[in-house]
């Protein structure tokens, strides 16, 4: 085995998104890298888990805070579990619990069915039967499941694609358009009309509103050539601006809550801000599909530090997961790192997850749930985003954004989904969070009303029609514009009927961690911290950050990916040229073959 | 018996079924050397360890269909154990190499081979291959010996060299016969059919950037 090197131009801990965008970049610019992880998967912050990893995640977030609350102290320096807290875990009662269970022989499902029941006894008060047989049920399929501690999408136009596209990638990561997004009004969650054709189809605003709104969405993909026009509220709250276009408040709440990427809405924005983060969202749209925003399949962020990882091992980075880090100190200008091996580098880049002196950092918490359901929240639709503005579900004081993959995310086995929430953590957040689960979905499953189902079918189905009848007399009000979309009227009503089951859903508060002040970002030169990613839906703002490190660490570089790929180009071209003499061959080959056989 | 013309016509007109295969094995067994070999028919003494090659492909002809090797290279990811999931995901085939003069390699192929069950796609068809044959003078492990190890595990096993040339091909042919095809193509045009095609509104980044022909994706 050749030897491997124990010095490196830099040495990176933590394979978080920004972490691993930096590895590929510098390890692509010829400088040597050594990347570390203290945990077994890639990701840091941003990974995900297939289902029996989610289970040993929460009992280890679990154990994590209770021996915080204990105070004792261990000596890893690797901090990933203190970011989360206050886990509740809440799992569907009254499951069919089957006649006879299967014997299964497979080491691999044995141990999950393990890790289940280890699950049940530690997180609940009793190994109840019916919760035992849903959780065995789910880790079935254990490995179609990719949930992810921080979901991700990204802007079809933008930094994070140019990058993807420059860096090559683009054979890694699969993505998929995220399909509608909705927003919670009048207890029913509306279609968010952002195109022209969501305007002009929608049956919710009228015709008047119509125009107003498309003047509007007009001036925005444009506003940067119009600063007069908005000039004198540059720095007053965006939503004032807003009230000049004289737009109705449902769609004054479309603009703030639901078309932008930011973390909390643009309730708070200044104009300026608020205008950016429009134009932003709008810029996207048209180039795949209807929406502004693609989902990276198989959980997000983790793939995409995957692909970038990956990438800069192909350019010669060294990689080590699952490392324990004994001692790291900086001395004679040498960072000395102690883990499996020991190495010394010129450079750190670390993780927050891995700052030895956690005085200096900001937090910002974030109450999160991950729901696994068993029908999506609008009938036929997967990847989608509903935001729960303010005042619409038990007056809730913050606004809660959900974001919903399923199977077509490459994230579930078929017919179920996974919904992630996630809001500012307020004195009240963690009950708001509870109430909407509460709204949303069912928390039992009622063995009797599926009997009655069974029974009296016919009568039900009656039944809901009723409720529609009921239904479309309470929204005949919205209806004078458009009434060739009854179907669709009656799919949202069916659904009305039941509500998606929470099979497990988790509740937790998860800390975002920052430097306080640029200045101790820049204290050594050769030191680089990354903090958290925020939980916003989109990847453009960490993404800035990393290339903007790298330029920090390396403004004599100008294109970061130009030269290796016309190095690929000639290599690719070369492969085409020995190819054909190639096939030649390997169809002797099959002939050899062949003719022995016969 | 010989291909012909009809067969070539058709088959030119298909669009190749790409299959991924993941090599796997200790690091300096030869792995990379493997891959040249069948790629570029080219062989490097003392190769560096592989740096710059995210993946090879390589079409072959099979019957009367045309398939398109992509080919993971490690990227020295496995020498810590750090190979991604992604690494394994949807993976058809895998090239388990181990080096016939080091047994501790050969029990090091063990390891991958488990790692297969535990993370691949369950009908993976895999291929022990021992490579370095030309040095069979200082041969350390029965061909016996690793033979019935493959048997037990339903590998496919080959002894090899990619110094020599030998026995190559037949790893990637004797592969390439063994690939449940009909089930990749019912996937296919199941939910995971390949990017490009753009349904269901799957987006392909690499389409959308570069239109020109052959580029690493392909269209089947």
């Amino acid at each position: 085995m050749e030897e491997l090197k124990t010095h490196y131009d830099y040495i990176i801990l933590g394979t978080g998104i920004q972490e691993s965008i930096l590895a590929s970049a510098l390890a692509r610019n010829n400088k040597t890298v050594l990347h570390i992880d203290g945990n077994q998967f890639y990701g840091g912050n941003e990974c995900s888990f297939n289902f029996s990893e989610f289970l040993e995640w929460i009992m280890n977030v679990q154990k994590n805070d209770n021996k915080a609350k204990q105070s004792t102290t261990t000596n890893d320096i690797n901090k990933f579990y203190d970011s989360y807290h206050d886990i509740d875990i809440k799992i569907l009662s009254g499951y069919d619990i089957p006649d006879n269970e299967p014997e299964i022989t497979n080491r691999f499902a044995l141990q999950n069915n393990k890790i289940a029941e280890e699950f049940l006894k530690q997180t609940q008060t009793s190994v109840e039967k019916d919760k035992l047989a849903l959780l065995k049920d789910l880790i079935k399929d254990n490995r179609q499941f990719y949930i992810s501690l921080l979901p991700k999408m990204a802007y079809s136009r933008g930094p994070f694609i140019d990058l993807l596209i420059k860096a090559d990638l683009g054979n890694y990561l699969e993505f998929r358009s995220m399909e509608k997004t909705y927003i919670y009004n009048n207890d029913v969650f509306e279609n968010v009309p952002c195109t022209k054709e969501d305007v002009f189809n929608s049956k919710q605003i009228k015709v008047i509103e119509k125009r107003k709104l498309m003047k509007f969405l007009t001036f925005v993909m444009n506003y940067r050539l119009e600063k007069e026009s908005y000039e004198e509220y540059k720095d007053k709250p965006y939503s004032e601006y807003i009230k000049t276009y004289k737009l109705n408040p449902e769609l004054q709440q479309v603009i703030l809550q639901a078309i932008n990427d930011s973390e909390e809405g643009l309730e708070d924005a200044t104009t300026e801000e608020g205008l950016a983060s429009t134009y932003r969202y709008l810029k996207s749209l048209g180039k795949w599909g209807n929406s502004p925003l693609i989902c990276p399949l198989y959980g997000g962020g983790s793939e995409i530090s995957q692909a970038f990882c990956r990438s800069c091992a192909v350019y010669g980075g060294v990689y080590m997961l699952d490392q324990k880090i004994n001692s790291l100190e900086f001395k004679n200008n040498q960072y000395h790192l102690d883990c499996e091996l020991k190495f010394t580098g010129d450079h750190l880049i670390s993780s927050i997850d891995y700052l030895q002196d956690q005085s200096n950092i900001e937090i910002t918490d974030y109450h999160k749930a991950i729901i696994i359901t068993d029908k999506p929240l609008k009938k036929n639709i997967d990847i989608s985003i509903y935001i729960i503005p303010p005042n619409t579900i038990n007056n809730n004081k913050n606004r809660i954004m959900l974001i919903q993959q399923g199977y077509q995310a490459n994230c579930c086995p078929k017919s179920k989904y996974i919904i992630y929430i996630c809001t500012k953590a307020t004195d009240t957040s963690k009950e708001e969070i509870k109430n909407v689960i509460q709204q949303l979905f069912e928390d039992k499953n009622d063995i009797s009303e599926k009997n009655k189902l069974d029974e009296m079918e016919g009568e039900n189905n009656e039944n809901i029609k009723k409720d529609e009848e009921a239904n479309d007399n309470n929204n005949k009000n919205d209806d004078d514009d458009d009434d060739d979309d009854e179907e669709e009227e009656e799919e949202e009503e069916e659904e009305e009927a039941s509500k998606p089951k929470a099979y497990i859903s988790v509740i937790f508060k998860q800390s975002i961690r920052k430097q306080k002040s640029l200045e101790t970002k820049l204290d050594k030169t050769t030191l680089t911290i990354i903090d958290d990613m925020l939980p916003g839906i989109s990847m453009e703002t960490p993404v800035e950050n990393a290339l903007s490190i790298f330029r920090q660490l390396h403004p004599e570089i100008e294109e970061i990916y130009s030269k290796p790929q016309e190095e690929e180009e000639e290599k690719e071209e070369k492969q085409e040229e020995g190819q054909k003499e190639q096939e030649e061959q390997i169809t002797n080959e099959n002939e050899a073959v062949e003719e022995q056989t016969q | 018996m010989s291909f012909s013309g009809r067969n070539d016509a058709a088959a030119s007109n298909m669009k190749p079924i790409q299959v991924k295969l993941v090599l796997l094995g200790e690091s300096a067994v030869g792995k990379s050397s493997i891959v040249l070999r069948f790629v570029n028919n080219e062989y490097q003494d003392n190769k560096e360890p592989t740096i710059g090659a995210a993946f090879l492909t390589q079409r072959c002809k099979l019957d009367d269909r045309i398939i398109k090797f992509e080919i993971w290279d490690t990227a020295g990811q496995e020498r810590f154990h750090s190979l991604a999931p992604m690494y394994y995901r949807n993976a058809q085939a895998a090239v388990i190499v181990y080096d016939i003069t080091k047994p501790a390699s050969l029990e090091k192929a063990k390891t991958w081979v488990k790692e297969l069950q535990r993370q691949a796609n369950p009908n993976i068809v895999i291929a022990l291959v021992g490579n370095k044959i030309d040095l069979a003078n200082n041969r350390a492990v029965p061909y016996e010996e690793a033979e019935a190890y493959a048997n037990e595990n339903e590998l496919l096993f080959f002894e090899a060299s990619a110094k020599t040339g030998t026995n190559i091909i037949e790893v990637f042919t004797e592969l390439a016969k063994k690939i449940p095809y009909e089930q990749i193509l019912a996937n296919n045009k199941n939910l995971n059919s390949r990017p490009g095609q753009n349904e269901n509104g799957r987006v392909n980044l690499v389409d959308q950037d570069n239109n020109n022909q052959e580029n690493g994706q392909c269209n089947c």
